[in-house]
């Protein structure tokens, strides 16, 4: 395996990968742009007015803002696209090197989550999120700017306030409508909870309480519900009212500072009218903007959790070289701990012996099978194959030693033949028919005229739980590794097909280490470990 | 049916009743949406008149119309949401009680999911189209019509240029977009699919991957897919990026504003402000369109369904509330098929009274049909099911649930304690009362056990206690054993017979179990026959 040992700081490493981080910082730099020309075309505008100029530069000013705006929004899309690439990229990257005790369900949903959800989001920031974030506020900043060259620093001042407190203003009303519309969405799930228990349980519903009473007992919860629907609805109304006072806030505010002051141009009041509306239509998205930050932190977030996983430090291929010893497998384990059900084991294992690791279920029986081929480190103590530390040789090392079966066979979609051959990339169909056979596979083969080259569907899904088993069992027995490792691996399988499984096994060589929840005499141990935690 | 349309909200007999008590609170509403946007064009024309006669007089003005705008918003959106929740109860409700009228045929045939979305999803969807329709049309059409009203009559028709960025961009929101949806959607779609599932099957597949030495070529596929998802992603959102980009340019006011100057940069001042203060006139409204009216054809589809549903036939009821004596439950010549099998064929029987009845046969004979269809859940296709020679479809519906307990297969309850399951079919009896009922159902569980912890065989016993709480005078039950172990089974059968003998009960129960049958003082067994009419 080429990966070096990296060990990186978790400090500098932000969120997003670097690539991404580049091409987020064009895009904003263009709606920078974006807001400057066209806070630019609006002043020409406003002195083209105050001075009766003829068209030309108020066109030229504006086309080049349109201009800009197209070329940004585009580049926003594609880069939209990219950076999606660039994340689903970086999170098989870091997946790679995450070590495999990691890889629990739990986590696995979080990624599914976020190869589903997070990241498809993570699309519309640089054609959405940017512009509500960088060109809304920059637009009545640098009209702003633009009045106080255009007029005075008074009435710049004076746009300044108003457009904040109107910003402010929208920013609240906007919080306590989106609280409403959580409540009336929360209200709409309760309702609908109960309507759909009655479908759940018509059956039911309908001969045990009659038609009558079935729907009474419904309108109970529904008419709660409706209640607290009707104070949603009128908090509403009032977030509506002083949202919509507070977008026109500026303007009249404006206005009315005008004409109490004594400003008499007609033509400097509508450039100042007009300047004016224009840096307060973007307040509104600007508010809801700072209202979705959070979610869009907490996005980043996931995505941080996923990308930023714990990884164990590997020797460099030639380090490894150097050690290598003995062809001896003998396996020991010493003073492992690991919390929180290992407590100091002690075992050693002789090659060729067929070792059984039993104990009541929590015990850390797959635990111990688990850090046998390093899914992650004791906490305390070592484990050594041919008296190498684990964590002193390379993966490939380790994994060329190994076969393993778990007690949920992953089978991959694809033929029978590729599913097996995993276990050995240059096996010929000879040699995986031959494999297939002894893993009692026989009569699966034999079902399709593709023999070993039929599909078994979607993620295996053509197979049962016992024949996924056996294509694993397969897959493990081809490899013939010095070392083999069954979880539970017949779990699945009836008595006979699992004593035919065990019949092969046992004229293997190799060191067997095994965990089952069955009588374990057919497997004939020459050793145990016993856990009790 | 045809294809729903927006006529019929308001057409459609079932839909229609139930708008109409929304319907002058969502015609005030729209009014009051349109007075709002109009207040605002009247509260800029006074900004307007402010430029020729500059004194406080039109910016009070100004500022009350602005005020009276929010207050008409604000009371627009009240009436929308109160409307849209008044209908969306009445419809809720006129949903839930059609379904618990329905045959239970028709209710299986619906599908569990389909009937869920339908009661959830497709409500919300249905009534959140009602309450947004009235704005969107106030929006959409009265405003831009005021605005370029007043354009036209204060500066002429040669103003109308200044609509041109609105409509190209309504233009690519309305035709090119779903055009596009249309053409690439389901490409898209299968793109972003596919590299979904290439992480699910990559960190479903890492361990294998690992252990086998094969990480970098798993890595290496999924960098493959990696790059095909930007690359065919590229590639579609190229096609449209470029004319998204203009649709959002012209919708800045930048555009409109510099075709107002042009228009009327060579007329007076006045001319010029009332040039540009309409001129955004159908630029709202094509904001709002690139939002997305998505929800009108998702609302309309959601109708489609509500209505289908409605309109599928319920049970058929009656008014009679009096029977007469003696209760003597008889099949007369009945008939009834599932698909092109007859599974009844004209049978007829008499169920003695004060009897309890097993039916047996063969899965697939019909055994349970025959329960829902003796206690009213469906109807025969020909023939009668009289009680004491009234035909029960001629009886009230709630006379006939207190006639016939049915007690379904599979041990349902509902999430809450045995104590509410029970009280369900007995509200008034006592805790003692269903105390001894569950004992003669062989349970003995504290009433307030949560119901859905229980077991298979326990629950089905809870179905079973409700036999010894109702009056009904014919019970039926469906397979009531079949969780059960032998000695419990026979100790039950032992209590129903008993139930049937002294309190003159008519007692039906469906059975596999050929030996339980044999406990039973008559038997009706059924018979398994193909399409062409065979017996098997």
């Amino acid at each position: 395996m080429s990966i070096a040992v990296n060990t990186p700081d978790k400090k500098t490493i932000a969120i997003l990968p670097p690539i991404a981080r580049r091409r987020l910082i064009t895009v904003s730099i263009g709606w920078i742009l974006v807001a400057a020309l066209e806070a630019i075309a609006y002043t020409i505008l406003a002195l083209g007015i105050i001075n009766y100029w003829p068209p030309k530069w108020i066109l030229i000013s504006a086309g080049a803002a349109v201009f800009a705006t197209v070329l940004v929004n585009r580049l926003g899309y594609l880069t939209g696209v990219r950076l999606a690439g660039d994340l689903y990229a970086a999170l098989g990257q870091s997946l790679a090197r995450t070590k495999l005790s990691w890889f629990t369900n739990d986590h696995r949903a979080q990624i599914a989550h976020i190869a589903g959800q997070g990241i498809p989001g993570f699309m519309s920031i640089p054609a959405h999120q940017l512009q509500n974030f960088l060109h809304a506020p920059c637009i009545p900043l640098f009209l702003i700017f633009g009045i106080y060259v255009l007029v005075s620093l008074d009435v710049a001042l004076v746009a300044a306030a108003l457009l904040t407190l109107s910003l402010i203003t929208q920013f609240l009303s906007q919080k306590a409508l989106g609280h409403a519309d959580a409540r009336r969405h929360d209200t709409e799930a309760k309702t609908s909870e109960a309507t759909i228990e009655l479908v759940d349980h018509i059956e039911l519903l309908r001969t045990a309480a009659g038609p009558v009473r079935t729907i009474e007992r419904i309108e109970h919860r529904w008419k709660n519900q409706e209640k607290a629907l009707i104070k949603t609805n009128k908090a509403a109304a009032f977030a509506v009212f002083i949202s919509s006072l507070a977008s026109i806030m500026p303007i009249a505010g404006m206005a009315a500072y005008l004409i109490f002051t004594g400003f008499n141009s007609p033509t400097a009041i509508l450039a100042l009218l007009i300047m004016i509306s224009r840096a307060a239509a973007p307040l509104g998205d600007l508010a809801t903007a700072g209202l979705s930050i959070n979610d869009l932190r907490a996005s980043l977030n996931n995505y941080k959790a996923a990308t930023n996983t714990p990884i164990l430090p590997e020797p460099t291929t030639a380090q490894a070289n150097v050690q290598h010893a003995s062809d001896n497998h003998h396996i020991s384990v010493q003073g492992v701990s690991y919390a929180p059900m290992l407590n100091n084991i002690n075992v050693n294992i002789s090659i060729g012996s067929r070792v059984l690791v039993t104990g009541p279920s929590g015990s850390g029986k797959s635990t111990l099978l688990e850090l046998l081929m390093r899914f992650d480190d004791p906490t305390q103590g070592h484990i050594t194959i041919n008296g190498i530390k684990l964590n002193e040789m390379t993966y490939d090392e380790l994994a060329s030693n190994i076969a393993f079966v778990p007690q949920d066979p992953i089978v991959f979609t694809g033929t029978l033949a590729d599913n097996i051959r995993i276990g050995k990339p240059d096996a010929s169909d000879k040699e995986i028919e031959d494999i297939a056979k002894k893993s009692t596979l026989s009569s699966i083969i034999d079902r399709s005229p593709d023999g070993i080259h039929q599909s078994i569907g979607q993620q295996g899904s053509a197979l049962s739980g016992g024949e996924r088993q056996r294509v694993a069992l397969a897959r493990a027995l081809i490899k013939n590794a010095p070392i083999l490792i069954l979880d539970e691996a017949t779990a699945a399988l009836d008595e006979a097909t699992e004593q035919e499984i065990i019949n092969v096994i046992h004229d293997l060589s190799a060191t067997i280490i095994f965990v089952t929840h069955r009588d374990p005499s057919i497997w004939q141990p020459t050793q145990s470990i016993y856990l009790n935690s | 049916m045809s294809k729903p349309n927006l006529r019929c909200l308001i057409t459609n007999p079932l839909i229609g009743l139930t708008l109409q008590p929304a319907l002058p609170k969502l015609l005030a509403g729209t009014l009051l949406s349109s007075l709002s946007g109009l207040a605002t064009l009247a509260a800029f024309w006074c900004m307007v008149q402010l430029i020729s006669d500059i004194s406080a007089y039109w910016v009070i003005t100004a500022i009350i119309l602005w005020l009276l705008s929010a207050a008409f918003s604000a009371s627009a959106s009240w009436l929308a949401h109160d409307a849209e929740a008044a209908f969306s109860g009445k419809l809720r409700r006129q949903v839930a009680n059609h379904l618990t009228r329905l045959p239970a045929s028709t209710l299986s045939g619906q599908g569990d999911q389909s009937l869920r979305s339908l009661v959830s999803d497709d409500i919300a969807k249905l009534h959140h189209m009602v309450a947004h329709l009235p704005s969107e049309i106030a929006n959409l059409a009265v405003l831009p019509l005021a605005s370029i009203t007043l354009l036209i009559s204060m500066v002429g028709p040669e103003t109308l240029w200044v609509l041109l960025p609105g409509l190209i961009a309504s233009l690519y929101y309305l035709v090119v977009v779903p055009r596009i949806t249309a053409r690439d959607g389901a490409a898209r779609m299968k793109v972003m699919g596919e590299v979904i599932s290439a992480v699910d099957d990559y960190a479903r597949g890492i361990r294998v991957n690992r252990i086998y030495g094969r990480q970098s070529g798993a890595l290496a596929t999924y960098h493959d897919s990696a790059e095909r998802f930007t690359n065919s992603m590229v590639m579609w959102v190229s096609k449209v990026a470029t004319f998204a980009g203009i649709a959002v340019a012209l919708l800045q006011a930048v555009a409109t504003f510099a075709i107002a100057y042009l228009v009327s940069y060579d007329q007076n001042t006045i001319i010029l402000a009332a040039t540009l203060f309409f001129s955004l006139a159908i630029v709202t409204p094509a904001l709002r369109l690139g939002h997305g009216l998505d929800y009108v054809s998702t609302g309309k589809s959601a109708m489609g369904r509500i209505i289908k549903l409605l309109q599928t036939p319920a049970l058929p009821t009656g008014q009679l509330t009096q029977l007469g004596t003696p209760p003597i439950l008889a099949i007369k010549d009945a008939e009834y098929s599932i698909g092109k099998v007859k599974t009844l064929d004209k049978l007829n029987y008499i169920f003695e009274p004060s009897t309890m009845t097993a039916i047996t046969g063969p899965s697939g004979a019909g055994k349970t049909t025959l329960l829902r269809i003796l206690a009213g859940l469906e109807p025969l296709q020909k023939g009668h099911i009289q009680l004491a020679q009234t035909d029960i479809s001629q009886l009230d519906e709630q006379v006939r649930h207190e006639t016939f307990l049915l007690i379904p297969q599979g041990a349902d309850v509902l999430p809450a304690t045995v104590k509410e399951n029970l009280r369900l079919s007995a509200p008034n009896a006592t805790d003692e009362q269903l105390k001894s009922a569950l004992i003669t159902a062989q349970l003995d569980i504290d009433l307030n056990t949560d119901a859905q912890i229980l077991s298979g065989g326990e629950r089905q016993r809870i179905g079973i206690a409700r036999v010894f709480l109702s009056p009904a005078p014919v019970i039926l039950l469906d397979e009531p054993t079949s969780a059960l172990d032998q000695i419990k089974a026979t100790k039950l059968i032992e209590s129903l017979e008993h139930l049937a003998r002294n309190q003159d009960k008519t007692i039906i129960i469906v059975t596999h179990d050929k030996a339980l049958a044999t406990k039973a003082s008559a038997h009706l067994e059924l018979k398994r026959k193909t399409a062409s009419g065979e017996l098997l």
